[in-house]
């Protein structure tokens, strides 16, 4: 409770100019002045994609798989054929084919890939969108910083308080629960309720509850609500992003970027592939392919890559070798994922494998070092310290360093 | 008698705070203690007279929704689940265990051991659940044990001494190998395949991994050797492990933890934090703690006892203070999904009674913890307040129908011709206290009550759930 309130007075409460006054900062170092991103997507793959049928193909080797590599628009990269419509963006995208982490089990490797610190029993660390809007400005329509598109709940603001806690849409597409208030209550009936209830929490006192529930009032209030009604795209638009949850989610993550959101989160789940590997695999592509392209596409074209970074990724790889149901298993050792805008280069492959995709031989990027470069990309000093509830000093990322060669 | 006072005393002595606050009113200690104890708010009648707190308190703990609102409370504390069925575990029949140890009573002691004894399919014997939560894994289950149980972070030593932490990693993996005869089996069921747990004679072995699993040092096999330095018998090791772990003079933060836990359900922290933050340098336990713990053991483990010491502290009864970071105050604490939920469902008498895990069959309790599970969490988020249970209470077609019928009961109860009674009524069935003066006339006139229309008591119902006040426990 008290936190917060601490949090919001430092932060946002008594200087907004604090947050807008380091955002573009040094941070003590001079690098973070080129920081450009303002916005993240996070294509959540969930479940963990094997690294070897999406972007570290490896055809002809022993659990290389059936799929083939194809040529992208980058030049010398490769990606598994299923990707076709990814391929044609890869200028735009670069991958990093060495990310390694020890962590298997899948709600640890979540919360790995989305804290950038290992689990601890003791302390609830934020999520990357809980950083964002910690570190960031909310938008100026009243739109919640952090939007969480379907997927498992596990997202946690942690000790940076629920008022870094994500909006979350259950799934995209159709209407959003809990936007609308039922037909029959009228304009005035409901602005009668709002004073009833103005009255009730003035005589209670200032609470985090009512801070929390002001907001959400304006948010309901605001007209960039409509950034989260689908239907005012054409037909042509929607098509193209795909005819899934997670493509309709990718499309209203730009319509939420390009209306203020500092993050959204969109979940394609189902990559826990330890049966028919391929079939699911080449299924989930399809999935991936439109809804990933369609966004970086229509992102550049809008002139808002260039601010948004874009992550997609998952918990872990899979194994090289192909198991006996046509599986593969969890591989944490090696695996990939793809970044793109946000002042990230695009065409580049950091980091590879062995043949096999086993183990990483090049350029070993830790999970660390994938988020203080997602921190470097903002212009967050990684090195950042908050004070837990009970006291304990915490930065945002114990230690690791950007990936420069990343950075444009 | 003499004993509780003499408790209470120690309680009150152990928690001395300069300038404390004062005691608050009858209504506000019972809400409190409905909310804590019963998980929900106090029906109107017995909003309207509070009566004796000791009472109360008895009152509460001889009830079912004592064991209701416990059994999920330990639920989270002891899996970090609510009470589903998942691939590794049937969290409904864990559930349903609990729920009927704390109706009897069951000496705290006797749940643990039966948690991690239990043997079986977990489909039948609901306590075997526990250790199916974490795979009858011998590594998961020691984690497990270490953080929930004895309060201590043990597995931080399952990779590496760590140079500040206490714990050696031969201790974590002398700890595991108590459960190296310890194998989980499914049975098929129809399509399904049930799991359960079972001992068999042969040890599997416990190898210590290398600092870096990269490299495969020599692994040497680590006999199972206890915290306390204890080495079982041969036979069975894992009822040997439970005979240790429940033995004060072996595992002496075994009790400590369990008082830690429940204080903090009632003061939104604990005596001594992080929960699993326990040493074996005992220096560091707030004396109060480790009296109540000694009190705990003399009394055999009697959880009502324990919530009974707690409720009827001086620092319990406290007035409430936002952000109170002493105990010269009750800190404000959102409501949980449970209590919220239950408090909607409680004083509007929206949709059905609640339910007794008891009388169910596993599919009806699927039914209502997945309701419980899916809807409120659609309802109120996953977080105690945060924006999604902010527009949830906005504008969730449940909070709505349950304004709906709220108002028709209060029109019920109190007639068609609408006035102070009915305000009155609202803020009992949802505050649990009576408005003042000042409180009835401004809401008497906001919602121009001479009219007689029973949507403007709808109006009043919906605000009042929305409302800072009822959506907190103070």
């Amino acid at each position: 409770m008290k936190y917060c309130c601490t949090r919001r007075d430092l932060l946002l409460g008594s200087a907004g100019l604090w947050v807008a006054g380091n955002l573009g900062m040094a941070w003590g170092s001079p690098r973070a002045a080129r920081a450009t991103a303002e916005h993240c997507i996070l294509l959540w793959l969930g479940g963990g994609p094997s690294h070897l049928d999406t972007f570290d193909p490896k055809p002809g080797t022993a659990g290389g798989g059936p799929f083939k590599a194809i040529d992208t628009a980058a030049r010398g990269v490769k990606l598994a054929e299923h990707l076709p419509r990814l391929a044609e963006q890869m200028e735009r995208v670069s991958l990093i084919r060495s990310l390694t982490s020890r962590e298997e089990d899948h709600e640890r490797a979540w919360k790995y890939l989305h804290t950038g610190n290992a689990p601890q029993e003791t302390v609830t660390f934020p999520t990357l969108g809980s950083v964002v809007s910690a570190e960031t400005t909310a938008p100026a329509n009243d739109l919640p910083s952090f939007v969480h598109i379907g997927g498992y709940g596990l997202v946690d603001p942690g000790f940076l308080g629920i008022e870094h806690a994500p909006f979350q849409v259950p799934e995209a597409g159709g209407e959003v629960a809990n936007l609308k208030r039922p037909d029959w209550i009228s304009e005035s009936r409901h602005e009668r309720r709002l004073k009833l209830l103005n009255k009730l929490n003035e005589r209670f006192g200032e609470s985090d509850q009512g801070k929390v529930q002001a907001s959400a009032i304006k948010f309901l209030e605001s007209k960039a609500i409509e950034a989260f009604d689908l239907a005012a795209e054409s037909e042509e638009t929607r098509a193209a992003y795909g005819d899934s949850p997670f493509g309709r989610g990718a499309l209203m993550a730009r319509r939420l970027v390009e209306n203020g959101v500092r993050f959204v989160e969109v979940n394609l789940d189902g990559w826990d592939t330890h049966e028919d590997n391929f079939e699911q695999t080449r299924g989930l592509c399809g999935a991936l392919d439109a809804g990933f392209a369609s966004l970086i596409d229509d992102l550049a074209k809008r002139d808002l890559l260039s601010k948004t970074l874009v992550v997609c990724m998952g918990e872990f790889g899979r194994t090289p070798e192909i198991n006996a149901q046509n599986g593969r298993d969890h591989w944490a050792r090696a695996f990939s994922a793809a970044i793109a805008g946000g002042g990230a280069a695009g065409g580049q492959v950091v980091g590879a494998t062995d043949e096999g995709g086993f183990e990483v031989t090049e350029r070993p990027v830790p999970i660390q070092d994938l988020f203080a470069t997602m921190f470097r990309c903002f212009g967050f000093d990684p090195k950042k310290t908050y004070r837990t509830p009970n006291g304990r000093p915490i930065k945002l990322v114990e230690s690791g360093r950007a990936v420069e060669e990343l950075l444009v | 008698m003499a004993l509780l006072l003499l408790a209470l005393q120690i309680v009150d002595n152990g928690l001395a705070v300069e300038e404390p606050g004062p005691i608050c009113d009858d209504a506000a200690f019972q809400r409190r203690a409905w909310l804590d104890i019963a998980g929900t708010v106090p029906p109107v009648d017995r909003a309207r007279a509070p009566g004796d707190r000791e009472k109360l308190v008895d009152e509460l703990l001889a009830g079912d929704r004592y064991s209701r609102r416990w059994a999920h409370v330990w639920m989270k504390t002891l899996t970090g689940r609510r009470g589903v069925p998942d691939e590794d575990h049937d969290g409904r029949r864990l559930l349903q265990y609990l729920q009927r140890a704390l109706a009897q009573n069951l000496p705290y002691d006797r749940m643990v051991r039966d948690m991690v004894t239990g043997s079986g399919l977990g489909d039948e014997n609901g306590e075997v659940n526990f250790l199916l939560r974490y795979r009858a894994d011998p590594v998961d289950v020691t984690g497990a044990v270490g953080r929930t149980l004895l309060g201590i972070r043990l597995q931080c030593a399952q990779c590496h001494d760590h140079p500040f932490a206490e714990w050696k990693q031969d201790q974590f993996w002398g700890m595991a190998a108590f459960f190296s005869k310890t194998r989980r089996f499914y049975t098929e069921s129809g399509d399904e395949y049930l799991p359960g747990v079972i001992d068999v004679s042969r040890d599997r072995g416990m190898f210590m991994p290398g600092l870096d699993e990269r490299e495969m040092p020599e692994r040497a096999k680590v006999p199972p050797v206890y915290l306390s330095g204890d080495r079982p018998a041969d036979g069975k090791w894992r009822e040997q492990f439970a005979d240790l772990l429940i033995d004060p003079t072996k595992s002496p933060t075994f009790a400590m933890n369990a008082v830690n836990r429940v204080w903090a359900e009632f003061f939104g922290r604990g005596l001594l934090e992080p929960l699993d933050g326990f040493t074996l340098r005992g220096a560091e336990v707030p004396p109060l703690l480790k009296h109540l713990a000694d009190e705990f053991v003399a009394n055999q483990y009697d959880l009502r006892r324990l919530i009974r010491t707690i409720a009827l502290s001086k620092a319990y009864q406290r007035e409430a203070r936002a952000g109170a970071d002493s105990y010269a105050y009750m800190p404000v604490r959102p409501l949980d999904e449970d209590q919220i939920f239950d408090a909607i469902v409680d004083a509007t008498g929206f949709t059905d009674e609640p339910y007794d895990a008891e009388d169910l069959s596993p599919e009806e309790i699927e039914e209502e913890e997945s309701y419980r599970d899916q809807q409120p969490r659609e309802f109120f988020g996953e977080h105690d307040m945060s924006k999604s249970r902010a527009l949830a209470l906005l504008n969730h077609w449940a909070v709505h129908e349950a304004v709906e019928t709220g108002s028709r009961t209060c029109v019920g109860v109190n007639g068609r011709a609408t006035g102070p009674a009915h305000v009155e009524w609202l803020y009992l069935a949802t505050l649990s206290r009576k408005p003042t003066k000042e409180e009835t006339d401004e809401m008497t006139e906001l919602i121009d009550a001479t009219r007689a229309k029973r949507s403007r008591l709808a109006d009043l119902l919906w605000a009042l759930l929305n409302s800072a006040e009822f959506t907190t426990n103070h």
